[in-house]
């Protein structure tokens, strides 16, 4: 527990200090999500990863998710985010607990466009301060061959001086299986955002969200290979899926090579959906090195303007 | 200040790096001292024999996985019901019935067989291979010992038992089951009239062979073969009674299966187990407790041998399975640098199996030195170092430290223990190196320093000795003669005592005024390195006090605990073994014959006690067991030490 609370006060103390200058750009409400370092160069395909931050992805993968990490991300001069998250063993399952903190800040005065009746755009101030706040605690278990999981979370939202929380529910199950010769394969399946409202999809972007995720990999000559795919639906507030057309594909790959039991290096590219309205684009790429039970993680987010979004985390085994 | 940093991270990660591979760290080998000569005077038994060569296969014809099974048997043999003996998930009988065709009601009876062209009989040798990816089929793996064993003139089997690999457990009494019920078929085989094998089987000289998993197996099915029922379930009755002379078992596992919650008891064959000390699999010699558990009551000439085989690992017995112990991917964690190539591993498998399956099943008694010491084929042998143990059945034990907590009594009525000027006497359990498991064997540990405490570095006191006295009737009772031997086990140890205190003065008067300081314990240097010998004098005392000495030397090489290092990273290494090294205690037989050439006026018959002086090493610790005289069959000792 001493280790995760230096990892999250560091992390904290990382966001913190996160330069706040003032470009002139206004930055909306609607703020990126990505928990994972290794899963966001892996194109956000998270769901049936077994890294600890896969607590906010999905809670089945609890059962078998293991360590601790500490991620920070800095997106641009004004954006920044920190998440912690922890997995351990708990008799023949697993329990987890992950934290997010996003922190934005506009200029002042910023003025932010709003579509308005008749397609008409209208300008309001934007909030000058903006924050997200996630924390989430769960639990799976294996029943046979399947891993079944939930999780409670809190989500917090916070523009200027007007706060909105929510308590949410996530659930999920997976299936590890084996193809051909040994070739491991899993499946999760993720419902996210259980209870939530379509105010709470605006102003926590928290979606009702179904995500089906696969997880595989194998040796490839010397190299470990690994693939993650993902395809989520969100209920987007009040509109149906199909309408809004939210299917968000995301696919990743990681190319590893160990030189040592515990020592090893990795690249990994993905590309995905990014989520609207943000300044997310398609590709993502980032490493890897494991040395012993610490392991460093590097992930690059492309941004629109041809910026790039720089996230760093640590994870302890 | 940035270039600092950077130079400071890269500094700190190389050290890291460096800090968690170990260099290469073995015992320097004295092999071409020990293996200098060789003695016995026979054919190599790794040599190719006058036989050409045939092989076949029987099995299902059906099989859905192995072609040879399916399209090249020349015998076809039904399905057996082993689900008696074998329990699974229902997932994974599902996943194995979707592979494999077949669940545990209808496993085939499949083998790989390697005969000589010859009219025969021929004895015959079945060999099963252990656990392994089910999907990488193992049996192939021992066709260098059919083509070689079947040249000398054995039919060798390799069963095919791939469907009880994988991630089952507790299955090793189905491996066994399923080699008895390999030789009913055999019996058919040999009686009926369209077998081309009829007549060419001798069912009444048979051995059984396993590896690893399958060498566990093989004490299972030595001893269900005498039972009439299964001892887990009375229900399912037995009805083998073959006749197993001799038991082979390579790299085994020990009691993953406990017939009726107990150690398998394996009584009345011939018994030879070998283990690499680079195990990265059963990185524990924990056949030995097989080995201990082996008795022989039947008054036939059985004998048992056990080899530790210094370098040489798990899997280079079988040409399948290879250096990586533990998949594919293994030599990530493995530390292979030390290991005894694959033809030298082999090689040794040829001698020393070859050897014990002449020995037992061709009567060739001309190999039977070679287990009582093995430093008598030193041509035949690779090169590497071998620890080995010995027993037969006129081993009588004085002091196998079993059966009592008293340190001064023997095994037997009779026999009583002293010890003078030992820094260390005690009896402990054997452990094995692999997270300390016990051995089940008990043993004395003596350690002892000539060095006299104080200024004087050059004085020495007199020797340590250990005595194991007779009494007249058990000295008689045993019909100890000059045709007799006597047995130590014996492993040094790197433990080495501190001083011993000086003598006191007696004639000096005590300040009583003064406050006593109190004396300081001897030191114990458990870690400090030594590689002089461990030798002692062996000395043998009769009625008439008449001594007769030998050193222990004689009798085989004393080696300190051979270095062994199975695992890449130190740290994992130091988490997963109690020690660096396995205790193993080398045999020494030594005939009473030689103490009277020694001593002529010796009177074996007369033995009064067995007296180990610590007189050529000025200090050290051994581990001494299985003391005991023997009536030996004249065969072992007819080679004379190096």
């Amino acid at each position: 527990m001493r280790v995760s609370a230096l990892i999250f006060s560091g992390t904290t103390a990382l966001v913190a200090a996160t330069p706040q200058r003032v470009d002139g750009q206004c930055l909306g409400q609607r703020l990126p999500t990505s928990a994972s370092t290794r899963g966001v160069a892996m194109g956000d395909a998270s769901t049936a990863m077994r890294d600890d931050d896969v607590i906010f992805y999905g809670p089945a993968q609890l059962a078998v998710a293991r360590g601790t990490s500490a991620a920070a991300e800095r997106y641009f001069d004004r954006l920044a985010s920190g998440t912690v998250s922890t997995a351990s063993r708990l008799a023949s399952g697993g329990i987890g607990v992950g934290a997010q903190v996003i922190e934005g800040r506009n200029v002042d005065p910023c003025l932010q466009p709003m579509l308005g009746p008749g397609g008409t755009f209208t300008f309001t101030p934007a909030a000058r301060t903006i924050s997200r706040t996630l924390a989430v605690v769960g639990a799976a278990q294996t029943y046979k061959r399947f891993h079944v999981g939930a999780s409670a979370k809190y989500a917090a939202a916070q523009l200027d001086d007007q706060r909105t929380s929510r308590f949410l529910f996530d659930a999920g199950a997976s299936r590890d299986f084996t193809l051909g010769d040994f070739v491991p394969l899993t499946v999760a399946l993720a419902v996210q955002n259980i209870g939530t409202s379509a105010r709470d999809t605006t102003q926590l972007i928290t979606p009702l969200r179904g995500a089906l995720g696969l997880a595989s990999g194998g040796p490839v000559g010397p190299f470990d290979l690994a693939i993650a795919a993902q395809l989520a639906v969100e209920r987007n507030g009040v509109q149906s899926i199909v309408r809004h057309g939210r299917f968000i594909p995301g696919l990743g790959v990681e190319l590893g090579y160990t030189w040592l039991d515990g020592y090893s290096v990795a690249v990994r590219i993905g590309e995905r959906t990014p989520p609207t309205r943000t300044d997310l684009r398609h590709f993502t790429f980032g490493g890897g090195l494991v040395l012993d039970r610490i392991s460093v993680d590097y992930a690059v987010e492309d941004l629109v303007g041809f910026r790039l979004a720089h996230r760093v985390g640590i994870r302890l085994r | 200040m940035i270039a600092e940093m950077k130079n400071f991270s890269i500094a700190v990660v190389a050290s890291t790096l460096a800090a968690c591979a170990q260099p290469l760290k073995l015992t320097p080998d004295d092999s071409k001292v020990v293996l200098a000569h060789q003695l016995l005077d026979a054919p190599n038994p790794a040599d190719r024999g006058p036989y050409t060569v045939k092989t076949l296969y029987y099995g299902s014809g059906t099989d859905k996985q192995r072609r040879y099974f399916r399209d090249s048997v020349a015998i076809k043999t039904k399905p057996t019901d082993a689900s008696a003996f074998v329990s699974m998930t229902p997932e994974q009988a599902s996943d194995r019935k979707g592979y494999w065709g077949f669940e545990a009601k209808q496993f085939p009876i499949n083998g790989r067989v390697w005969y000589p062209d010859g009219p025969g009989p021929f004895p015959l040798v079945l060999v099963v291979h252990g656990n392994h990816n089910m999907k990488d089929f193992s049996d192939p793996g021992y066709q260098y010992l059919g083509e070689h064993l079947a040249s000398r003139g054995f039919i060798l089997v390799s069963l095919d038992e791939n469907f009880l690999n994988g991630a089952l457990r507790n299955e090793n009494d189905g491996r066994a089951w399923m080699m008895l019920k390999h030789l009913e078929a055999w019996r058919g085989f040999n009686d009926s009239v369209t077998s081309p094998l009829r007549g060419k089987v001798d069912m009444r000289n048979i051995a059984i062979m396993g590896h690893s998993r399958g060498g566990e197996a093989v004490g299972h099915a030595a001893a269900f073969n005498r039972l009439s029922r299964y001892p887990d379930d009375a229900k399912v009755k037995f009805n083998f009674n073959f006749d197993i002379k001799a038991v082979v078992a390579i790299a085994p596992v020990d009691a993953q299966y406990k017939p009726a919650g107990q150690f398998t008891p394996v009584e009345n064959v011939d018994y030879l187990v070998i283990h690499g000390s680079h195990d990265g699999d059963v990185s524990a010699f924990t056949g030995l407790r097989q080995w201990q558990r082996v008795k022989f009551t039947d008054g036939k000439p059985w004998f048992k041998s056990a080899w530790y085989v210094y370098r040489a690992n798990h899997g280079q017995w079988n040409t399948v399975w290879g250096s990586t112990d533990a998949g594919p991917r293994s030599a990530r964690f493995l530390d292979l640098r030390g290991l005894i190539s694959p033809e030298e591993q082999r090689q040794f498998g040829k001698v020393v199996i070859g050897a014990f399956l002449e020995a037992t099943l061709h009567n060739k008694h001309e190999y039977l030195p070679l287990f009582r010491d093995h430093r008598v084929a030193g041509a035949w042998l690779p090169k590497t170092m071998y620890i080995t143990r010995f027993q037969e059945n006129g081993y009588e034990p004085l002091a196998n430290f079993e059966e009592d907590v008293d340190v001064t009594t023997g095994t037997v009525a009779g026999v009583s223990l002293t010890g003078d000027s030992l820094s260390t006497w005690k009896e402990d359990a054997l452990n094995l190196r692999w997270q300390n498991a016990p051995m089940n064997d008990n043993a004395v540990w003596l350690g002892w320093n000539r060095h006299i405490a104080g200024d004087d570095t050059t004085k020495l006191g007199r020797p340590a000795t250990y005595t194991i006295a007779l009494s007249d009737s058990i000295s008689h009772a045993l019909h100890v003669d000059m045709r007799s031997s006597i047995y130590l086990s014996v492993a040094p140890t790197e433990a080495k005592p501190g001083p011993r205190e000086a003598a006191k003065d007696s004639t000096k008067k005590r300040d009583s005024t003064k406050a006593r300081p109190k004396p300081k314990p001897p030191e114990t240097k458990k870690d400090a390195k030594d590689t002089t010998t461990i030798d002692f004098t062996v000395e043998l005392v009769d009625a008439n006090n008449v001594t007769a000495r030998l050193p222990l030397t004689r009798y085989g090489a004393p080696r300190r605990p051979l270095e062994t290092h199975v695992l890449r990273r130190a740290d994992r290494e130091q988490s997963q073994f109690a020690n660096t090294y396995e205790l193993v205690l080398q045999t020494y037989v030594m005939p009473l014959a030689d103490f009277v050439t020694a001593s002529p006026q010796f009177a074996p018959d007369k033995l009064k006690a067995i007296r180990l002086v610590f007189d050529r090493a000025v200090v050290g610790t051994i581990i001494l067991d299985d003391i005991g005289v023997s009536a030996i069959d004249p065969a072992f000792l007819a080679q004379a030490r190096p």
